[in-house]
């Protein structure tokens, strides 16, 4: 089960009552409106890309924390986006030397694309961090307080025929408020890729793995992993790929499957609609 | 066992009720073959069908390979949903196994 993620609402009252300010006094450093600051610590509103920067600053966190406190992005990116910062040496990696109201999604974009070329990141890190601030870029605008409900759920599974049920509950115990049509591909995908790797298991040294379902407000993601030493190489496209990889292909909103560290990894997304919209049916034509 | 297949003699359909995923299917076939093999126009009511993956929509398919020549292998009342992966799996062609009405 993950940590306990401390809000950003929380985070900033918290920083303002150490520094001994007030919300008019805290909303003239971080250079926006009272009532701005205010729906902020209520959590009614979330700021805009153009103060992440500084209130990550102001917070003494970096912008990677900032952003999974304000629910913007997930535990497994957070992740992402500070070891390779760790890595680098460098205090952040989403560019702390950056400064200001400039586009924060080119700039990363362009930041990135740096390091890559100078070696500094590999590309297939480069293209992790890309799509982390390409989502961003989607969903920045979304309401905090309308969105669906943040949950997740870490499970440890054996490879066997039993965790497909086992699977499919821990999905629908985990995602069980998002729209019914969202939550049957969820559960659909889920089961597939533990079937897949319950066939890949033939001949091989695999007894467990690790089912991660991440609810967040703009998308579910779901990640299935194995140790790599003991799992094939995927075949998540083509004619060795079945009907289960068929549905992941057309049903997520994004996948992937391939070697992460020490581990081999097969994951999906599943966007949500923005809350409150009419929920959109499943289309195959 | 978390389906069931029960032949309706009201209908002449053959009924599915439940989940079917990987760790059943083969019992599924096991016991869906027989009802359907002596049919001329076998037809399975999956109405009661809550889940099914890749595997089970593969038993069905060997169902209907198995059904000496009849069919093709007609499935009722799916779900909307289950109806869409059976068009992802192929099953709204020509083939052994055709989507009749789903349910909404």
């Amino acid at each position: 089960v993950t940590s306990e993620i401390i809000s950003l609402g929380e985070r900033l009252k918290t920083r303002r009552e150490e520094l001994g300010l007030s919300q008019s006094q805290a909303a003239r450093e971080l250079d926006v409106a009272r009532t701005a600051y205010r729906l902020w610590e209520m959590e009614a509103a979330r700021p805009a890309p153009d103060r992440w920067r500084l209130i990550a600053r102001w917070l003494g966190v970096s912008v990677a924390t900032m952003l999974l406190a304000a629910d913007l992005i997930d535990d497994d990116e957070a992740t992402q986006a500070q070891t390779i910062a760790g890595r680098l040496g460098a205090g952040d990696e989403w560019d702390a030397s950056v400064d200001g109201a400039k586009d924060f999604f080119d700039e990363e974009r362009a930041a990135i694309d740096r390091r890559a070329l100078e070696g500094l990141v590999s590309g297939a890190e480069a293209v992790q961090l890309t799509s982390i601030v390409e989502r961003l870029r989607s969903t920045a605008g979304a309401p905090r307080s309308e969105a669906w409900r943040r949950a997740s759920l870490t499970k440890e599974l054996a490879v066997e025929p039993e965790a497909l049920a086992v699977s499919r509950a821990a999905v629908i115990g985990v995602a069980s408020n998002i729209p019914s049509d969202r939550l049957a591909v969820v559960v659909q995908l889920t089961s597939e890729l533990i079937a897949d790797l319950i066939q890949a298991k033939v001949g091989q040294d695999l007894t467990s793995c690790t089912l991660a379902i991440s609810v967040l407000p703009a998308f579910v993601r779901v990640r299935v992993a194995v140790p790599r030493s003991s799992a094939r190489p995927a075949h998540p496209v083509g004619d060795e790929a079945g009907w289960g990889w068929r549905f992941v292909t057309q049903l997520a909103t994004r996948w992937g499957a391939g070697s992460e560290g020490e581990a081999y990894i097969a994951w999906f997304d599943v966007d949500l609609p923005e809350p409150g919209a009419r929920p959109a049916l499943t289309a195959v034509s | 066992m978390l389906f069931r297949v029960t032949p309706d003699a009201s209908t002449g359909r053959v009924r599915v009720d439940g989940e079917i995923d990987m760790a059943g299917a083969e019992v599924f076939e096991q016991q869906l073959a027989p009802l359907l093999a002596d049919r001329e126009s076998p037809e399975v009511d999956m109405s009661g069908v809550t889940f099914i993956d890749s595997a089970g929509l593969r038993a069905l398919y060997r169902c209907s390979e198995s059904m000496n020549g009849n069919g093709p292998l007609v499935v009722v009342n799916p779900s909307r949903f289950v109806a869409s992966l059976m068009k992802i799996a192929g099953f709204d062609g020509a083939g052994p196994v055709v989507l009749g009405d789903a349910r909404d």
